[in-house]
């Protein structure tokens, strides 16, 4: 029988445990925040006044292949195909890579783009599997779309790496629309900074409740549904300040897929993307971190708040559920795959301070973050923790999230500042504050069971399934 | 107590001070909002109230319309006035419209914070604080107002532009050379080739594309890129004779003789790099010094030769011809490929070539650059249209050997019921024993759908094919 003083002392342990746990992350978060002050506003005022013009036709451009990897994406692959044609970058070519869809994709791009079988011959730099055809187009000479049997999106990147013959690759997912400057502002990095760079990430945004016409945003808006409008205050949090904060401190350790430019050669160098994880974009940018730092080359990894990729994000708990999982598996995978970069210095401030928070604060944190969302409140109501414990646990797990959220909304109203009407921007505002009550915490038991699956060994890829909420003309 | 009151006391004050703060920063978010919308609806405003006035004074018909301009003095007006200006720039007015920006203050302003008119005190310490100012943060607002200077009249904006050479900012520097190349002004030149050659010795000062590109946007920059790659190491010779390259892609005209003497130095060059920009560039000169091309075409670097490749193909003469054929067998992939694209290109004898090659040859590798390249131009799906006419030789030769390389998906393709009679029968002759993956399938549907010789012929195609693929599997095992 354990005593009620053995039980109090439990109880004040695990609820200082849980405080010092929140109070750490929140010190990261806001540190974060603060750096991207730095990045994020003065170089949006940058791009508004300075533009890219210059190179929107310079004969130095690298040329970039897009690659697109689709499986089953019939309602909007020949939106996101028309939207990268017609990207405004001097020297492009489209991948398309069908992931063996047994849906109307292929026949949709065959049909929309006059496209005609060629037997090409195809040069494996990685390993990947064989195509199973090739098809062109006369007229959209730069488009070419590869057949390979279902592999999974690795797999499918691999082999248009395999294809491609640009010096960078850039990732696009199928389902996505990107804005006619935003390669170009992806490229910038590169082409403004004397050293070389090998990664250079991008926006993502969320485009439900957007107006979509011939693969372009044409009217941005809120969507109606309150999980939509929490996700999309989150996605403003993480790529305004949470990664552009890390890209501050040269800790870049996640670049998201859905819109990322890589230089080949160094995709080639770190073996390719790996097609036992479930989040190969988390998991190529450690690769390639620890190609470059093991080659003792100093190319740069940067994040870039300019460019901005729009894409549907799910519109169902359930469909959340699967995506958070997926992503949470996927970061630990890539942190233990890779944990001898971990508080390493030889991999620099990302071994030593990205790597350890995503790994042990966002992965393996998330577990102990649910139990004291879920413990602390039944601690206080059995009486077992006073009011002002209760408290500052209660301030420290979720008030201090509303400043982080509407910190991010400030600084998107003062950067990039997408949502042109006033009733978007209190929208957001009031969405910054309700996010913190229920969203992140259901967010947390998401991520939460997405470990616990790791740790009992389930490893599988759930489908995200897209409803197509964005309004398309 | 792990935690005592003090610290808890102290979390909650923190507590409250973020509620606090977050009310702080939702009335600051909408009130910008709001100042923002006021602001570009004031500028709207001005922008068709002053229009008429701005053009009078730009077309110099109103003598009272600058004075008028200057009473004006809120941030939208200013800002409409300003935009107004600029985007009503022509070259036969740009003089007037920068005489205009000057009177109204604007020049003085820009230069004020672009920190190109500071003395005394203020120039003094400069120096002391150049590792600070060369931070981005610190360097964008020079940066937007170096962009401002340099859209006036080149006779004002590249004294300004060379002063602002001096900026330890790679980010002005960058836009100063745009804002150099923009002016298209003689006088540019010499300071842009200045600095791309520090861009490319300093590392870390602009990127060297941004120099190039500049320099590709100024048009008279040829004579000094010239004498300066006579006078540079080698990296900056890779970079003059980039921006050389696309000055004549551009069409650009330059001083021939000088032209001739520095082709002959980097053709002869140790650095590979340099010959093959070197062979990059003869494919721009109208008649490119003899024994010149023939030098980079032998070259050891498979890089050189590519390059060398693809500016003989440029060349339209057909008694080159002979000069590409031996480079369709080179052992590295991408000048075979670059070969065989040349001869494509050179009309029905360059295709013909290629086919008497792919006849004769047994590389393998040479086979399936030129099968590729017929695919691509569309000359064997013509030779498959064809295979049912009376002299179709070198057809049927085209399909065999795309059976036999393994590339015949147009072919197999074309395998179903709704081809002609005829040309389905020519075409099972030419497939037979292909290992197309849709080989079998496509026979199968033939023989449901045909009825009488062809499908005894389809039936006993397909018994052959099995035994085959059973055969080989045996023989594996």
């Amino acid at each position: 029988m354990i005593s009620s003083s053995a039980l109090l002392l439990f109880v004040e342990y695990l609820n200082f445990a849980f405080l010092a746990y929140f109070a750490i992350a929140n010190l990261v978060y806001t540190l974060l925040m603060i750096l991207s002050l730095y990045g994020v506003s003065l170089h949006s005022q940058y791009a508004a006044g300075r533009g890219y013009t210059s190179f929107a036709s310079s004969p130095f451009a690298p040329p970039v292949a897009l690659l697109v990897p689709a499986h089953n994406e019939e309602d909007g692959i020949v939106q996101t195909v028309h939207s990268a044609l017609e990207l405004n970058y001097p020297a492009k070519e489209v991948i398309v890579v069908d992931d063996g869809s047994h849906d109307a994709t292929v026949d949709r791009l065959i049909q929309a783009f006059e496209l005609e079988r060629i037997d090409l011959i195809y040069r494996r730099q990685i390993p990947a599997p064989v195509p199973i055809a090739f098809y062109r187009s006369a007229s959209v000479p730069q488009l070419l779309v590869v057949l390979l049997p279902h592999g999974g999106k690795s797999a499918a990147l691999n082999a248009a790496i395999n294809v491609a013959r640009a010096p960078y690759v850039c990732t696009v997912d199928a389902d996505c629309v990107i804005e006619p400057d935003a390669l170009l502002r992806l490229v910038a990095p590169i082409l403004r900074s004397a050293e070389p760079t090998a990664v250079s990430g991008g926006v993502v945004r969320i485009a439900n409740g957007c107006r979509i016409r011939g693969g372009r945003i044409e009217a941005i808006d809120l969507p109606p549904s309150w999980l939509e409008r929490c996700q999309i205050v989150e996605y403003i949090r993480t790529f305004l300040f949470g990664r552009p904060g890390w890209a501050a401190l040269n800790a870049t350790f996640i670049a998201s897929g859905a819109f990322c430019l890589l230089q080949k050669e160094a995709v080639i160098g770190a073996g390719g993307f790996n097609e036992q994880t479930v989040t190969e974009d988390i998991d190529i940018i450690a690769r390639i971190r620890r190609f470059l730092c093991e080659h003792k080359r100093a190319d740069r990894v940067v994040f870039t708040t300019d460019p901005i990729c729009w894409t549907e994000a799910p519109r169902t708990l359930a469909m959340l559920a699967r995506q958070r999982r997926r992503w949470q598996l996927g970061l630990i995978q890539t942190v233990l795959r890779n944990h001898n970069m971990v508080l390493n210095p030889r991999y620099g401030t990302a071994g030593l301070l990205s790597m350890p928070f995503h790994g042990y604060v966002e992965g393996f944190g998330s577990v102990f973050e649910a139990l004291g969302t879920l413990l602390i409140p039944i601690f206080y109501l059995l009486g077992l923790l006073s009011l002002k414990h209760f408290l500052a646990f209660m301030f420290l797990a979720v008030g201090y999230g509303t400043l982080l959220s509407i910190g991010s909304v400030v600084l998107e109203e003062m950067t990039i500042s997408r949502y042109p009407t006033m009733k978007h921007v209190r929208t957001l505002l009031l969405y910054a504050v309700l996010e913190n009550l229920g969203y992140r915490q259901i967010i947390t038991f998401f991520r939460a069971h997405g470990v616990l699956k790791y740790v009992f060994g389930r490893h599988k890829w759930e489908t995200v399934v897209h409803s197509g909420t964005a309004v398309k003309s | 107590m792990l935690l005592s009151d003090a610290v808890i006391l102290y979390v909650l004050a923190i507590g409250i001070a973020v509620a606090l703060v977050n009310c702080v920063l939702v009335v600051f978010v909408l009130l910008r909002r709001r100042h923002r919308q006021t602001y570009y609806e004031l500028k709207d405003q001005a922008r068709q109230q002053l229009a008429s006035t701005v053009r009078s004074a730009i077309e110099g018909s109103d003598a009272g319309a600058v004075d008028r301009l200057r009473v004006y003095c809120y941030p939208a007006e200013r800002a409409a006035i300003e935009e107004l200006l600029l985007s009503a720039v022509r070259p036969e007015i740009h003089t007037r419209i920068t005489g205009i920006l000057a009177q109204l203050g604007y020049v003085e302003r820009w230069q004020h914070v672009a920190s190109l008119n500071d003395d005394g005190w203020l120039a003094a310490w400069k120096p002391m604080f150049k590792k600070l100012r060369s931070w981005r943060i610190f360097a964008v607002r020079r940066a937007i107002a170096v962009g401002h200077l340099g859209r006036l009249c080149s006779s004002v904006s590249v004294p300004l532009m060379k002063a602002a050479l001096l900026d330890p900012s790679p980010l002005v520097l960058s836009v100063t050379a745009d804002a150099l190349a923009a002016s298209d002004d003689e006088a540019a030149a010499p300071v842009l080739v200045d600095l791309l050659q520090r861009s490319i010795l300093t590392r870390n000062l602009i990127s060297e594309r941004a120099a190039k590109t500049a320099l590709v946007h100024l048009s008279a920059c040829g004579e000094p890129l010239l004498k300066a790659f006579l006078a540079s190491g080698p990296r900056v010779q890779v970079a003059i004779l980039e921006v050389l390259r696309e000055l004549r892609c551009r069409g650009t005209r330059l001083p021939k003789q000088m032209l001739v003497t520095v082709l002959a130095q980097a053709a002869t060059s140790g650095s590979p790099e340099i010959r093959s920009r070197s062979a990059q560039l003869l494919r721009h000169v109208e008649h490119p010094p003899k024994g010149l091309l023939a030098l980079l075409l032998e070259d050891p670097d498979h890089f050189v030769r590519l390059h060398a490749v693809r500016t003989r193909g440029a060349f339209r003469s057909a008694d080159h011809t002979d000069d590409l054929m031996p480079h369709v067998h080179d052992p590295h992939w991408r000048v075979r490929e670059a070969a065989v694209l040349a001869l494509h290109h050179r009309g029905d004898e360059g295709k013909q070539q290629l086919i008497a090659i792919l006849r004769n040859t047994s590389d393998r590798f040479v086979s399936e650059q030129i099968m590729e390249q017929l695919q691509w131009g569309g000359i064997l799906a013509a030779s498959i249209m064809r295979l049912d006419e009376h002299d179709a030789a070198v057809d049927r030769m085209l399909c065999c050997k795309a059976v036999e390389l393994g590339m015949d998906s147009l072919l197999v393709e074309r395998l179903h019921p709704g081809t002609p009679e005829r040309l389905l029968e020519r075409l099972l002759d030419v497939t037979q024993g292909s290992s197309h993956r849709d080989y079998r399938s496509r026979l199968e549907a033939l023989a449901e759908t045909n009825d009488g010789h062809l499908r005894t012929r389809v039936l006993g195609l397909l018994t052959t094919s099995i035994e085959d693929s059973t055969g080989a599997a045996v023989g594996a095992a």
